[in-house]
């Protein structure tokens, strides 16, 4: 049956003018999905560039100054070599490199910044990530190949798929095929695989042709990136395959397909998103702006008792020629700590709520296929707000090593010599998050397709044709 | 006769379990989407208002103290809530809504929400311009989408050809049949967040109630058009939905590309480095050994006719300071307005594909009218970097009057502190925010007259 069934289907496959002018509208939309995801790429390697290149201008500066110094010549910037104007106003430049694969994904990469200035003096609880931008792009989001996939492939399948049954039922062939010994459930999940395979290969054309455009090279992720769509294509195609065996006509069909789209693509990752607010409320960030002003106000009234307890703790920078002459760098460090460690329970708490919300997303979105596809695919090309989660923590710890690398030269009063430029702390990204939880969500895209196409496989095929009667 | 054509849409409509179904959730969708909003509003005005009272406790709290160290310890703008952002969040989860204001810079507005939440955050919020945006519109097609291709594939319609009824009569009837009840829904829901709105304001209430209702009428024509047109129900409801994807999810994407790639914004970094650039070129209040600081200096001793800085009738550090935040404040202008032109040449292309899809300038009016558009952001940190030009100039001309120069101990009595005034924004009037949307409005309009004509030339064709 399976030879027959697969002949007939590409026969009407191939002689229909809709599918093929289907195919074309899928290129089509893939190719300037692509092409989006390619502009935005490049834009953003330009901006890195940018970004390094004043960087590098300045740190050039501070090679001359400290050659020059080194020769024993006068240099009027050499004061760009006292420890707190190196740890501050050339600081270090952070940067999250964008990885090809973000062309197919933008993800929150038009939220967040990929390239931060590190200086001494900024304060870890409000350094702020967000990029500059238009907030209604923001809010429309961007038309991105993750969005054709998610989005627009599963009306294709349901427009593709929805009256496979229905339309022989309607016409009376049914009667004619369940008169014959074979299974016609089994019959339809056939028909069913052949359009998915002919999908599935369409898909994989558009995908190579616009990867191909765009460049991409062949990796892991790549191979990974095509497998999760073709689970996300078999959860539709399975459901369509259940609704087909369990409706009657074709319109019905039609409307709960649609409605089901609406659900698990519209409603259900808004209606998750929300609960996760209002389960998990944020605490208030203005709340933690006074506080933080309060705290450092009660730290400056006992600035010296401050200063005190920061020596304590870091005997290591007490000097030992006897004049502890400190000014005002070594109470603002002093301070500094001071208040990170005062508040960072009201900051762990922010990052805290967070996680949860994370956990609770990751939980409940397992609920639409489309939260499950989305959250997947961002993650491979980079762009989830896991990867920028790690970014940020990079960031904030990197600081942390900036700051401390300067402290002995501050507490020394000591100047920088041109061997100590070579031995600066040096930003590096971690590279990439573990990908595993992207096979958790290809499994379980296909479990659910399995089992939908199992439950519908077991259910009596010819029932409808009786009560007919 | 189009009444009782309408009457009996509806009594047939009320009596199906689609309808019932489709009633229900949505009722129930707007219920807690709208007791959500409600409470999240309260709890985010109530963290704004204590903020707002904090901050300026703080500010008033540094008692006897230099007026330039005031200007650096700064305070904070907060950015009020507005009552109708229950109803239409808008941008506000994407844009700060607290600007520090200190001396020497601008600073943008911080505190992104969407920054605090979870990647599924951009799925949207199930608040209500959600429902009335993206829900209602399917509502309506799915209920009209064969109104009247049913009446072709029952035969009903030579029947009602008999009767003596046109086709005009027909087609309105059923217009009004599917429209009524979906008015009923946007009333009641317009109603039940008019309830838990503070400090209401019936006209921005109103007039949004209005424009969703324009909305609305032209998603019904729209579905009448296709449904006088089609040859059944399954091709119109495809028909249907294909332009429901279209005109609400891929054309605000598509025109988000297109601006993004045509005017882009520059980075912060970008931004920044510009803006530091342009004040290195000139005064720096806290440098009085840079070339513009010496310009200056002879300028001063040549007005005031005097030889040396001491004998100005005022202290020459603090007026130097006040000159260098007025040269910065013209810079932060200049970038910021540079800004403000893309931003212009991003809002042309949206309201040029407005022609494209009516969700575009229903969109924008809705914002707009509930005070959480980007234009109100933009007010809102005009604002905010007016009051801290001015709060700048009252400290500097207090320290500049009152002590002598290189005084740099002198403190200003507590009282000053209580003369910079607090920080007040309020929503702009009615009328302002109407001439600021006409095109808005027009567009809104010639979608509502086309679908229109096209729905007398759809009932010529049934």
């Amino acid at each position: 049956m399976i030879k027959q069934n697969i002949r007939h289907e590409t026969r009407l496959l191939s002689r229909n003018y809709w599918f093929i002018s289907l195919a074309i509208v899928l290129v089509s939309l893939c190719l300037y999905a692509g092409h989006n995801g390619l502009k935005h790429f490049e834009r953003r390697q330009v901006d890195m560039q940018q970004a390094k290149a004043a960087q590098e201008v300045k740190e050039q500066l501070i090679q001359e100054v400290a050659l020059a110094l080194s020769k024993g010549e006068e240099h009027p910037y050499h004061f760009r070599l006292t420890p707190m104007n190196l740890a501050i106003y050339t600081g270090h430049l952070a940067t999250m490199p964008a990885d090809e694969m973000s062309k197919l994904s933008l993800g929150q990469s038009d939220l967040y910044t990929h390239q931060l200035k590190i200086s001494s003096n900024e304060d870890l609880a409000t350094l702020s990530f967000n990029e500059l931008n238009n907030p209604v792009q923001l809010l429309f989001g961007n038309f991105d190949l993750t969005f054709v996939l998610a989005y627009l492939v599963p009306l294709v399948i349901i427009a593709f798929t929805y009256n496979l049954r229905t339309q022989e039922l309607e016409s009376g062939r049914l009667r004619l095929l369940a008169s014959n010994p074979i299974n016609t459930n089994l019959w339809l999940l056939q028909r069913f695989l052949v359009r998915y395979c002919s999908l599935a290969i369409i898909l994989t054309i558009a995908l190579i042709a616009t990867i191909l455009w765009i460049g991409i090279s062949l990796k892991i992720e790549l191979l990974t990136f095509f497998l999760l769509t073709y689970a996300y294509l078999a959860f539709w195609f399975a459901i369509s395959y259940l609704v087909n065996i369990l409706g009657r006509s074709s319109v019905k069909n039609a409307v709960s397909l649609l409605s089901l789209w609406i659900l698990l693509v519209l409603i259900v990752p808004t209606v998750v998103n929300q609960a996760a607010n209002t389960v998990y409320p944020m605490p208030s960030r203005i709340a933690l702006l006074n506080e933080i002003r309060e705290t450092k106000k009660e730290l400056s009234k006992e600035q010296d008792k401050v200063l005190d307890e920061y020596m304590r703790n870091h005997p290591e920078l007490i000097r030992n020629k006897g004049e502890n002459a400190f000014g005002y760098w070594h109470g603002f460090f002093a301070s500094q700590e001071m208040t990170e460690k005062t508040l960072s329970p009201l900051i762990d708490r922010f990052d805290e709520q967070l996680a949860k919300q994370q956990k609770w997303v990751d939980i409940w979105g397992f609920l639409s296929p489309a939260v499950v596809f989305q959250d997947a695919a961002t993650q491979l090309a980079g762009t989830s707000s896991k990867n920028y989660n790690q970014f940020k923590e990079d960031v904030r710890s990197f600081s942390l090593t900036w700051r401390a690398h300067f402290m002995p030269f501050v507490f020394n009063n000591e100047r920088l010599e041109l061997s100590d430029l070579d031995s600066l702390p040096v930003f590096e990204s971690r590279s990439s998050l573990d990908n595993s939880s992207v096979f958790i969500n290809i499994v379980v895209l296909l479990a659910l397709s399995v089992l939908m196409a199992g439950r519908g496989l077991m259910l009596e095929g010819k029932r409808q044709l009786l009560q007919l009667r | 006769m189009i009444f009782h054509i309408a009457k009996k849409e509806i009594r047939e409509m009320s009596r199906t379990g689609q309808f019932k179904w489709m009633f229900g959730i949505v009722i129930l969708l707007s219920a807690v989407a709208i007791f959500v909003s409600h409470r999240q509003w309260q709890d985010k005005n109530l963290q704004r208002e204590q903020a707002e009272a904090n901050a300026r406790t703080l500010w008033l709290a540094q008692g006897s103290i230099n007026p330039h160290n005031a200007a650096h310890y700064g305070t904070f703008a907060f950015k009020p809530q507005f009552p109708l952002s229950l109803i239409d969040p808008g941008v506000e989860k994407y844009t700060g809504i607290s600007i520090f204001l200190e001396s020497h810079s601008r600073n943008e507005a911080d505190n992104v929400a969407a920054a605090d939440q979870t990647g599924l955050s951009r799925f949207g919020d199930l608040t209500p311009d959600f429902i009335l945006l993206f829900i209602v519109p399917l509502m309506i097609i799915a209920l009209g989408h064969h109104s009247i291709t049913r009446e072709k594939e029952q035969g009903t319609i030579q029947i009602i050809k008999t009767q003596g009824v046109s086709n005009k009569q027909l087609i309105l009837g059923k217009w009004l049949g599917n429209y009524l009840p979906i008015t009923a829904l946007t009333t009641a829901l317009f109603l039940l967040a008019a309830v838990f709105i503070q400090d209401l304001n019936w006209k921005f209430l109103a007039m949004m109630w209005l424009v969703y209702l324009v909305y609305f009428a032209v998603i019904n024509s729209i579905t009448l058009i296709i449904s006088s047109l089609a040859k059944s129900s399954g091709i119109s409801l495809v028909t249907l939905l294909a332009i429901w994807i279209v005109s609400c999810l891929a054309i605000p994407k598509v025109a988000s590309s297109y601006t993004n790639e045509k005017y882009p914004y520059p980075t912060r970094q970008e931004f920044e480095a510009a803006v530091a650039e342009d004040k290195k070129k000139g005064l720096d209040g806290h440098d009085p050994w840079s070339e513009a600081s010496k310009k200056l200096e002879q300028e001063t001793l040549k007005t005031y006719k005097v030889s040396d800085l001491k004998d100005l009738p005022f202290n020459f550090d603090a007026y130097r300071m006040q000159k260098g935040e007025e040269h910065e404040a013209a810079i932060y202008f200049k970038h910021n307005e540079r800004l403000k032109e893309v931003h212009q040449e991003q809002t042309k292309v949206y309201r040029g594909l407005a022609f494209l899809s009516p969700f575009l300038p229903t969109r924008f009016m809705s914002m707009a009218l509930a005070n959480t558009d980007y234009t109100t952001h933009w007010n809102f940190a005009d604002k905010a970097e007016k009051h801290r030009v001015k709060m700048q100039r009252i400290l500097n001309d207090d320290f500049a009057e009152n002590s002598k120069l290189g005084e740099w101990s002198y403190k200003a009595d507590a009282s000053l502190l209580a003369e910079i005034p607090e920080f007040q924004f309020d929503a702009p009037e009615f009328k302002e925010v109407i001439s600021a949307n006409t095109s808005n409005l027009l567009i809104l309009t010639t979608w509502l007259l086309v679908s229109f004509g096209f729905l007398f030339f759809a009932s010529t064709r049934i």
